[in-house]
């Protein structure tokens, strides 16, 4: 008995602690996982101060991102945050991490409002339009990053580029060696998503149009995670046989990952043409250079999050109406030019 | 009569025994009458490589099954320990460090839920809920939201081969056959058994089954480290996203195989099976071009028709003893 009430004083200790730590401090990691369903998930908060509750003057800009857990999803939210110590001061922003989860994004976008954001940035998942409609209910200005919700009635400002456009550039350079009636399979983001519907659909109208003889074979959904993805290739081979792929189309960094440990594996790097996305780095440039890929479409997250801040800003200074899209186009990156990213 | 009660008996007696391997040779011949590349030397050991990690989960999930608890973090502690391993080996460039310090973090997160359970009374399925949010939070932590890409010599364990045989297979089956030396050779294995099967009985023999729980937390954190280890060579990256709902597969490998979630039932070698046979309904479905929409739905009624005519065998069994 005296032990179990020992260690249950010690626990009580230690998550009175926990708490006690997660209150105060700056730069604490978020993590929708760790988050439950009715508290404030723990957030980035890049004001400098520790309690986040005074702006000193600051424009408030909250993001909410979909999943840090996504390499280039995380590198958005740290452009986001690193944004503002260089060249953006004026602005203060706090980034919650959406897990991949439209729950959980949910409560970060109300989170946001209950921290009274002068701004609202999201990278909308599906099904979280009833939280970005309170957003403009309560009449702060709205604005959907990289990705768009599905609706009819919301009002908001999206910063990016329509999804397809992703597919079709990867179309476009694929279609460049494919040999005559060449099998193409896609490894999908998880569906149901705006970026596998879209991208997929991107892809396939753009080869449909340009290289009507060749002929998707399969297409699977690798969750962006990289063991599903190397999964995936591994069945795709089996089923096909390596003569039978001439190429691979991924939608993210991870499932890119996946896709190029399962042809290292088989020794298949650079026979079958992998279109990539979100050009991880360094790896991203190494694979390009190494043939284990032959195209990554990047979408800047750093041109993005300017292209926020720079319609905040007008918004803020000169009284402009906030525009109905900011075009931020994604870049096409080979093996030619995949030395001079980040220069 | 007596003739036709007693072939009745022995035919559910036999499938209650071998019940899983009668359903994993019949999902094979479906598979195998799905896509005629199925029963490939390489489309096999694809399969059984796929089937890796969970089938060293599945070795201590038998074992914590059998005692009567359960472990629903085992998948948070697999992206823990795959982190923990990535981050160690960047670090110092030494993969015994690397395993080392994946293998003591595990350790440490099954000691506490041990005890918790053990010592403290608490309700496994609570304590480990906890974990499973707990060491997701920590992987995210220690990786800052990010997948660190490279494990360095770690990565070996998935290219590397013995007679053309992945190490991730060999490193299964060998924690396969140890986990069953020790449950079927050992006083602990059986004391492991006696205490899932009827606490009380096995404490009034003498049996420390608080130890005995303790003990079975512990190796189930030995295989979750392992279980990262190789996850994290398979993927060359420690990420603080993987793993997730790896404690349901194993699990389900372990149900599939014939442990009894009361306790004191269970074998490892039927628990790989059933990991297996979950294994190989994902690559027919694949090979065989099934709808992604429906993949999913499709698996859930195959376990459930499974597990189902594995219960309803087990009852008649006991029905007639």
């Amino acid at each position: 008995m005296s032990l179990k009430k020992l260690l249950a004083t010690l626990l009580t200790a230690v998550m009175l602690l926990s708490l006690a730590a997660c209150g105060g401090g700056k730069d604490q990691a978020d993590s929708g996982a760790a988050s439950s369903g009715n508290e404030p998930p723990a957030q980035t908060d890049t004001s400098g101060g520790g309690d986040g509750g005074e702006s000193g003057g600051k424009i408030r800009v909250g993001f909410s991102s979909a999943a840090f857990s996504d390499e280039w999803c995380h590198n958005l939210a740290l452009a986001f945050e690193s944004l503002t110590e260089s060249e953006y001061p004026e602005i203060e922003v706090v980034t919650l991490d959406g897990n991949i989860d439209a729950e959980k994004q949910i409560n970060t976008i109300e989170s946001l409002l209950q921290q009274e954001m002068d701004y609202i940035a999201v990278q909308p998942l599906p099904g979280v339009e009833p939280a970005l409609q309170a957003v403009v209910d309560a009449g702060i200005p709205l604005i959907c990053v990289d990705t768009v919700p599905t609706s009819d009635t919301l009002v908001w400002t999206q910063v990016g580029v329509d999804e397809a456009e992703f597919g079709r550039l990867q179309a476009e350079k694929l279609a460049e060696v494919l040999p005559e009636n060449g099998t193409v399979c896609i490894a999908m983001n998880q569906l149901g998503m705006n970026s596998q519907i879209n991208r997929t659909r991107g892809f396939e109208e753009k080869i449909a149009e340009i290289r009507p003889d060749v002929t998707i074979i399969d297409k699977q959904p690798a969750d962006s995670k990289t063991d599903k993805a190397m999964n995936l290739m591994e069945d795709w081979l089996q089923r096909f046989g390596a003569d039978g792929i001439n190429g691979v189309v991924c939608q993210s960094a991870m499932t890119v990952q996946g896709i190029v440990e399962s042809l290292r594996a088989h020794d298949l790097t650079g026979k079958i043409y992998v279109a990539a996305q979100d050009f991880t780095q360094p790896s991203g440039t190494e694979w390009l250079e190494n043939d284990e890929t032959y195209v990554d479409v990047f979408y800047d997250y750093f041109a993005l999050a300017r292209g926020t801040y720079d319609v905040i800003m007008a918004h803020e200074k000169d009284g402009a109406e906030m525009p109905e899209q900011v075009m931020i186009n994604p870049s096409v990156w080979t093996k030619e030019n995949a030395s001079e990213f980040g220069k | 009569m007596k003739q036709t009660m007693s072939k009745r008996i022995n035919g559910a007696e036999l499938f209650s025994r071998f019940g899983i391997v009668l359903i994993f040779a019949l999902v094979v011949l479906a598979a195998s009458l799905a896509s005629d590349r199925f029963l490939s030397t390489d489309n096999i050991l694809s399969v059984f490589t796929q089937c890796a990690v969970i089938g060293v989960l599945s070795c201590g999930m038998t074992m914590l099954i059998v005692s009567g608890n359960t472990d629903l973090s085992a998948g948070s502690g697999v992206a823990l320990a795959g982190v923990m391993c990535a981050l160690v080996v960047n670090a110092t460039g030494s993969w015994l460090l690397a395993v080392l310090a994946a293998v003591a973090t595990m350790l440490l997160t099954s000691l506490l839920q041990g005890v918790l359970v053990s010592y403290c009374a608490l309700v496994p399925f609570i304590v480990t809920l906890a974990g499973q949010l707990a060491f997701r939070g920590a992987a995210q932590v220690l990786s800052n939201g990010a997948p660190i890409i490279g494990v360095g010599p770690i990565a070996k364990i998935s290219s590397g081969k013995l007679f053309g045989v992945s190490w991730l297979i060999i490193i299964t089956i060998l924690a396969v056959l140890f986990t069953w030396l020790i449950m079927n050779y050992t006083s602990f294995g059986r004391y492991i058994y006696a205490t899932g099967g009827n606490r009380e009985a096995a404490n009034a023999a003498g049996i420390n089954v608080k130890l005995m729980v303790l003990f079975a937390y512990l190796y189930m954190g030995v295989c979750t480290a392992l279980a990262g280890i190789m996850l994290a060579a398979r993927t060359n990256s420690g990420q603080p996203t993987a793993g997730v709902a790896f404690e349901f597969d194993a699990i389900i490998a372990c149900v599939l195989g014939g442990c009894g979630m009361a306790g004191g039932v269970g074998s490892v070698a039927a628990s790989l099976v059933g990991a297996l046979t979950i294994g190989v309904i994902n690559n027919c479905m694949n090979l065989a071009g099934v709808s992604p929409y429906y993949q999913s739905v499709v698996k859930g009624v195959i376990i459930v028709i499974a597990v189902l005519l594995d219960k309803k065998t087990h009852d008649a069994v006991m029905k007639a003893s």
